[in-house]
């Protein structure tokens, strides 16, 4: 078998030992052009610019003269002022039109490298979403974006590289922090063509993506993996991380994690799949909690069903976009198409810790996605990266004491919970005679007329300390529950039985399955076609049935439903959307003509109601 | 295959559906008779004093195409309604589209000044019971356990 997952470590191993011994296994899509690659070329290759704050654009440094060590010396500028590396010019005509045939020829041939999207994401969402899609679409023409050719030329200069070094390299970091061994994989492409090569969110020159294996070190000396994080679009924290033993969800080659890389974003999976992402809109964050609060009301106030029932797992103010890591392309690591060669970070070069620029083009796009990431250590603002100052926290394992030190950490916790239930027992017992001392002195003085105001005063007293003793109590009660739930898991450990792998993940990304990709190439072309042909249809009914325009979209929209319901075979659920829709706004017309009767027969039957309840009372 | 268990409880909204939906079964079938009978009567050249004869070849037809619609839903709001007490997929589908149906004709007379309140009221009541969790849940189509 394959997977190797008890693999152990003889004590004393180097740095690069330890990487080399857990590299990842990346496979990537059919399709992909870029691979992870030294930065070195890709540098000498570019040239170094300042975007001003007045909006010009300034040479810093020119081709010929950039190398790793020119860009890694400190360079002082004015706030505002942002540092980039620009890789590709723009292709003469015949360079992007052989570019052009070759890609027309390999679709002509059906080459194997060629990728397919099979089912279209449009055909995975509903009309909000593809509407939106649309305008985010369009947003594009507006806002800032790496221009049409420079994927191809990209694409060019990247092959061109290959010819001369082929091995596909990644730079390695081995942060040694609170009983974790964190061994960073950080991997450097030349071009992020997600959405000209694979219909997704952005491109962008340069992209760095990160994997972590967390080993823990073992009384014995050995270190042995415990954890494992990939870096993934909007996922945070726990989310990121599986356990090493979780082999449903962590895929082992011969002890190397495997990584399945989305195609042009390179975000890494576990599993491989497609995914479908969704990107935030800031603008509709109102909408969003509306719709939200709307649909709480429907679904938890009146019970209803279709809001949850018929809804996607996805969001309709949210765009929609694919991605493909289905790991049937290239693969890298141990045992593949191609090994790696590793390049430790340490000592920290200069590259690394000064440069706290863009690694490409900055396209002046306000939502970030089409400007280059920053290196391995910043963020695009040059503040430095969780993921590199904290590797641990930034996977939520600072919370998490390694295997050797749980049972310690966990019988210090009972052992100052057990020293707290003792005080609070002493402090409980001593208040309590306080207490009590109280309440006799407010008993004796009550009847003594001269005395109310020592009454009062002990009366306030008796009052602060009984709310104090009650809370003691209630701390005394939940501490008692917690060191039960304590000896519990200290009993299931020493059982051998391991805490839950998943317990800790709210939130992951889960490839389609086989019946949400079952869907006919009609519904494909339909999805693809109907946003547009809608708007085409608005624009005939402006132009020649004006008088007839409310009427008209709301045909338009029915019969563009219907359509679909159609071509989906969901017609039930259409029927009973429309019904419950004719519903909602027949309750509407009720209310806007009832609203006083509603009120007044709400306030009768609350008022019955309640006469009911008292009148049982009092025949019991 | 798909087939109903026989061990789904019955919601109590759908009780009380089925009932509203074998009345108005009941009325729709005597409405009809009833207008099977006037319409007889007419044919027939007896007449009725006080009845209000259709005045053009038109409106005869509309009333007696109204007549048709009237006898074909007295029985299918029966059917429905014994299907959602046996709780089959079928009659839940079938009682949400005559609701639509219903709704729709209510909205329209809303909307040139002959709404009839009660009779949405109703309808609203009988969808909004329908697509309760529960109700959605009982009716779902399930899988044959095996064995």
């Amino acid at each position: 078998m394959a997977e190797v997952r008890e693999r152990q470590l003889q004590p004393c191993s180097s740095d690069l030992e330890l990487l080399r011994r857990y590299e990842p296994v990346v496979r990537y899509t059919r399709g992909e052009e870029f691979f992870p690659t030294h930065v070195d070329r890709y540098v000498e290759a570019c040239s170094l610019w300042a975007h001003r704050p007045d909006g010009r654009d300034e040479p810093l440094v020119g081709k010929a003269g950039l190398s790793l060590e020119t860009l890694g010396q400190t360079r002082r500028d004015e706030f505002g002022a942002v540092h980039y590396l620009k890789l590709i010019e723009p292709l003469n005509v015949a360079e992007l039109t052989a570019y052009l045939l070759e890609q027309g020829v390999k679709r002509l041939r059906g080459h194997q490298e060629r990728f397919r999207a099979e089912l279209g994401r449009l055909a995975r969402v509903g009309y909000g979403s593809r509407l939106l899609a649309a305008i985010f679409a369009l947003s594009l023409l507006l806002r800032g974006r790496v221009p049409g050719e420079t994927a191809a030329a990209a694409a060019i200069t990247f092959r061109k590289l290959r010819e001369q070094d082929d091995q596909p390299t990644y730079f390695g970091r081995v942060v040694h922090d609170d009983g974790w061994i964190a061994l960073q994989y950080w991997f450097f492409y030349y071009f992020n063509d997600w959405r000209s090569g694979f219909y997704g969110v952005n491109d962008h020159e340069a992209d760095w993506e990160m994997i972590t294996v967390y080993l823990s070190h073992e009384p014995d000396g050995q270190a042995v993996p415990r954890w494992v994080a990939y870096a993934s679009h909007d996922f945070h924290g726990d989310d990121l991380r599986r356990r090493w033993d979780d082999s449903e969800e962590l895929e082992l080659y011969e002890g190397h994690p495997v990584v399945y890389a989305g195609a042009g974003s390179h975000a890494s999976y576990f599993r491989p799949g497609e995914y479908l992402t969704e990107v935030d809109i800031p603008h509709l964050a109102l909408v969003v909690r509306l719709a939200n609060a709307v649909r709480a009301f429907w679904v938890r106030t009146l019970r209803q069903a279709g809001a949850d029932a018929h809804a996607s797992h996805f969001n309709t103010f949210r765009i929609p976009f694919v991605d493909y890591a289905r790991g049937d392309g290239v693969r890298i690591g141990v045992g593949q198409d191609r090994p790696w060669k590793p390049v430790l970070l340490e000592p920290v070069p200069a590259w690394v810790s000064q440069y706290r620029g863009l690694w490409g083009l900055y396209a002046r796009d306000p939502l970030s996605g089409e400007n280059a990431p920053s290196g391995p250590m910043f963020n695009r603002d040059g503040s430095i990266r969780m993921a590199w100052y904290d590797p641990v926290g930034w996977a939520g394992l600072d919370k998490v004491p390694p295997p050797a030190r749980e049972r310690e950490v966990q019988e210090r916790r009972s052992d100052t919970l057990a020293a707290r239930q003792i005080e609070l027992d002493a402090e409980v017992a001593a208040k309590s005679v306080e207490l009590h001392q109280l309440g006799v002195e407010l008993a004796a003085l009550r009847g003594h007329p001269h005395l109310e105001a020592r009454y009062k005063a002990s009366e306030e007293r008796l009052r602060r300390l009984s709310a104090e003793v009650g809370q003691l109590r209630s701390e005394r009660a939940h501490g008692q529950a917690l060191a039960e739930a304590l000896g519990e898991r200290a009993a299931r450990l020493e059982a051998g039985v391991a805490d839950d792998p998943r317990a800790h993940i709210r939130r992951r990304a889960e490839p389609a399955t086989d019946t949400d990709l079952q869907s006919s190439r009609w519904v494909e072309g339909w999805a693809a076609v109907s946003i547009g042909l809608m708007l085409v249809g608005l624009v005939c009914l402006l132009i020649w049935a004006r008088e007839y325009l409310i009427p008209g979209m709301l045909a338009m929209a029915a019969a563009f439903v219907c359509i679909e319901s159609i071509l989906r075979r969901q017609v039930a659920r259409l029927i009973s959307g429309i019904t419950v829709a004719l519903a909602v706004v027949s309750a509407l017309v009720l209310v806007y003509q009832f609203y006083w009767q509603i009120a007044v027969s709400g306030m009768m039957a609350a008022g019955l109601y309640l006469t009911w309840l008292n009148v049982r009372e009092l025949r019991r | 295959m798909r087939v109903r268990s026989e061990q789904v409880r019955r919601p109590r909204a759908v009780t009380v559906v089925g009932w509203l939906f074998l009345l108005q079964g009941a009325v729709l079938a005597a409405i009809g008779v009833a207008g099977l009978a006037a319409a007889w009567l007419v044919v027939s050249g007896e007449g009725l004093r006080g009845l209000d004869l259709p005045a053009t070849a038109g409106e005869a037809a509309a009333q007696a195409l109204l007549l048709l619609i009237t006898l074909g839903l007295g029985p299918l709001s029966l059917i429905v309604a014994l299907g959602l007490f046996r709780i089959r997929p079928w009659a839940w589908l079938m009682a949400m589209a005559l609701q639509g149906v219903s709704l729709a004709t209510e909205l329209g007379s809303y909307l040139i000044g002959e709404a009839d309140y009660l009779a949405m009221a109703m309808s609203v009541l009988i969808v909004l019971s329908l697509n309760q969790q529960e109700v959605r849940v009982a009716f779902e189509p399930r899988e044959k356990s095996g064995g």
